[in-house]
């Protein structure tokens, strides 16, 4: 009884007072879990003490979700600087308050934080109840983007999703936002994405590093060794990642719907079918009848990079619990798109499905379709978008 | 001494009604975040419908307040003692068929306006058979936990085919005329609500309600979600576009164009 009283009253001193720690971004806690499993040895495992250098070599890069930084030694002529913009991070980053002039800051966690998490890891507090889960920034991986597969998007990708949001998921539009806000967010949701690569760089190191310290900590006696490796770090793996970035922010071309196409829909539409059970095999995902009732039991990259990498056994309740309580959810198995709904999760505009076909979808088994002519990828996307609509013959 | 506790039980319908009437003769300042403003011409039916049940509550409000001061005055301080009464009929006959008439009142009173909002659905000219026909719904709204998003028949006039437009979180009708929406839910139950309009309706999922509402000048206003429908609730909010016809179907021409009509250069 009085532990109870004890308890309630902290609370209610926690309420009135207000004090909530400081925020600060969680290590990639299931990366790390999938390092040890598949590259270190059985009696290995990464030190409480690597992690702490890795939580400190990500902070002087990166700094936290209420100061951030992004490493800004690269001239401003080029590209790559171009990236991420110091200015738009501090209106998107830190708790949601407003500046003198009334203009809001703390836009990340206003908006995206409950479902995407602070760290930008899809684990927000509501993020267990949605299904598909939350989009986990940290592999620098997006679906729905003009860029082929193992690119990073555009930020005229990332905003689109913002404007429209994704038919069929929990995530809404964010169209009544003002478009600098957008920017920043598009822009933060980058920093993260480049901080999570980063971080999974670093965490890949470890296995290699035989029990030496990945950097001189932070603020030993020789503060000057620690600068001297994080200069390494930035120029070998960030610089790699954010060259990335700055190379493929531009969509590849969708060419001229052919005006055919607008005129005679229904033709082109009928030959999309012919292919769809055809040379361009769309049936063996998305089922005879285009329900998404053909191959059910994928997962995608986000569940893979550690279900299928470290060889879990889903039967194995032991092992499954480990990663769960690192962090990861439940697995749960892709559905290919059921083409009757008419909800097109990338946008049902004929570009957009364009772009589906004959880029793919990243990080999912919707692959790319080199070997369709562009004229076979419009007639595809004819029958995609007559499908929901219209009756055909029986195949 | 016990008697000032009647004195300030006094207090509150006089502070009450003086509050109210000074607001209203704008000696208080209060009256001008009284309603939001009136952008339909139905909107003062409403509001004349919310003033008259406002007086009515305010003078039965005033009347219990000062009955009740009356009887503090009267039997406190304990000179009377308590009384057990088991019943007064012409008493219990008064209280109930006053507020019952008061009720059947306001229940007859608001029909024509509930008529004009709910039923009396926009015809128009071209006349059938059964009459005139009725007005087909300019687009439809589907609310989803937690944006709304705008479907736009398209030039066949029909939903549910091909050339669908569909706006997010905006929806743009033509100002001076009287427009049909018909309302769609995806999941739970939501509430599509203008207050400038003084419209709103529930969306219970599976139905197709229909509103209908004319905007009689152009301008931007707000859409919210008022019922109770998640966690995001309060953040389900669009906007509400009224621009003169020529001006309406620019607007949906090039969310056509936009949406169909793709070219390899722009993006």
């Amino acid at each position: 009884m009085k532990d109870g009283l004890f308890g309630i009253g902290c609370v209610l001193l926690v309420v009135v007072c207000g004090c909530s720690p400081e925020a600060s971004f969680r290590l990639n806690s299931v990366h790390m879990l999938t390092i040890e499993k598949t590259m270190m040895g059985d009696d290995e495992s990464i030190t409480p003490q690597q992690k702490l250098e890795l939580g400190n070599l990500l902070t002087a890069m990166f700094g936290t979700p209420d100061e951030p930084w992004f490493p800004d030694f690269i001239p401003a002529d080029e590209p790559e600087s171009q990236v991420v913009s110091l200015e738009r991070l501090s209106v998107a980053a830190g708790p949601v308050a407003s500046d003198r002039q009334g203009e809001p800051r703390g836009l990340y966690r206003e908006h995206c934080a409950y479902c995407h998490g602070i760290s930008g890891d899809g684990t927000g507090p509501t993020a267990a109840f949605l299904n598909p889960y939350p989009r986990d920034f940290r592999m620098g991986k997006f679906k729905f983007k003009s860029t082929k597969i193992g690119q990073p998007p555009t930020d005229a990708d990332l905003k689109r999703v913002l404007q429209n949001g994704i038919p069929g998921t929990a995530m809404p539009s964010f169209n009544l936002l003002p478009e600098e806000h957008l920017d920043a967010l598009v822009n933060y949701v980058k920093y993260l994405s480049i901080r999570g690569q980063t971080e999974r760089r670093l965490i890949e190191e470890l296995p290699n590093l035989d029990n030496q310290p990945l950097v001189a900590a932070k603020g030993s006696v020789d503060d000057s060794e620690f600068q001297e490796q994080l200069a390494i770090m930035l120029e070998d793996s960030f610089l790699e990642i954010i060259s990335r970035w700055a190379k493929f922010n531009r969509p590849t071309p969708v060419p001229d719907v052919p005006r055919l196409f607008v005129d005679s829909r229904l033709t082109y539409a009928i030959n999309g079918r012919e292919l769809f059970y055809g040379k361009a095999n769309c049936v063996q995902c998305h089922g005879a009848t285009g329900l998404g009732d053909g191959q059910t039991e994928n997962y995608d990259d986000w569940t893979n990079e550690w279900l299928k990498r470290a060889n879990v056994d889903l039967n194995n309740v032991g092992e499954l619990a480990e990663f769960v309580s690192a962090g990861a959810f439940p697995p749960r198995k892709i559905r290919p798109r059921n083409l009757r709904h008419r909800i097109f999760r990338g946008g049902s505009r004929p570009q957009d499905v364009f772009r589906r076909i004959a880029n793919g979808i990243d990080g999912t088994s919707m692959p790319a379709t080199p070997t369709l002519s562009t004229e076979e990828i419009w007639s595809l996307v004819a029958f995609v978008l007559e499908l929901p609509y219209r009756e055909f013959a029986e195949h | 001494m016990n008697r000032l506790w009647s004195l300030l039980f006094l207090l509150v319908p006089v502070l009450g009604v003086l509050l109210v009437v000074g607001a209203a003769a704008n000696v208080v300042p209060l009256n001008q975040s009284w309603l939001p403003e009136q952008i339909g011409p139905r909107a003062a039916a409403v509001d004349g419908l919310f003033n008259l049940i406002h007086v009515i509550i305010g003078v039965v409000f005033a009347l219990t307040g000062l009955v009740l001061a009356a009887a503090l005055w009267k039997f406190g301080g304990g000179k009377a003692p308590a009384r057990y009464v088991h019943s007064h009929f012409t008493l219990e006959l008064f209280w109930t068929v006053i507020p019952a008439g008061i009720l059947v009142f306001i229940a007859l009173y608001q029909l024509p306006i509930w008529n004009q909002n709910k039923v009396d659905h926009p015809r128009t000219a071209m006349t059938t058979e059964a009459g005139q026909s009725l007005q087909e719904p300019l687009l439809r709204v589907v609310a989803r936990q937690f944006d709304w998003r705008f479907v736009y028949p398209g030039q066949d006039s029909l939903f549910d085919t091909g050339d669908d437009i569909v706006t997010f979180g905006e929806m743009m009708v033509p100002s001076g005329e009287p427009v049909v929406v018909e309302l769609a839910s995806e999941d739970v139950i939501h509430s599509f609500c203008i207050n400038e309009l003084r419209l709103k309706q529930d969306i219970v999922p599976g139905l197709a309600p229909r509103v209908w509402f004319e905007i009689s000048r152009p301008g931007d206003w707000e859409i919210i979600c008022t019922e109770l429908c998640g966690w995001g609730h309060y953040r389900m909010t669009a906007r509400i576009r009224a621009r003169p016809e020529d001006e309406f179907d620019d607007w949906l021409r090039t969310r056509e164009r936009d949406q169909f009509e793709y070219e390899a250069d722009g993006d």
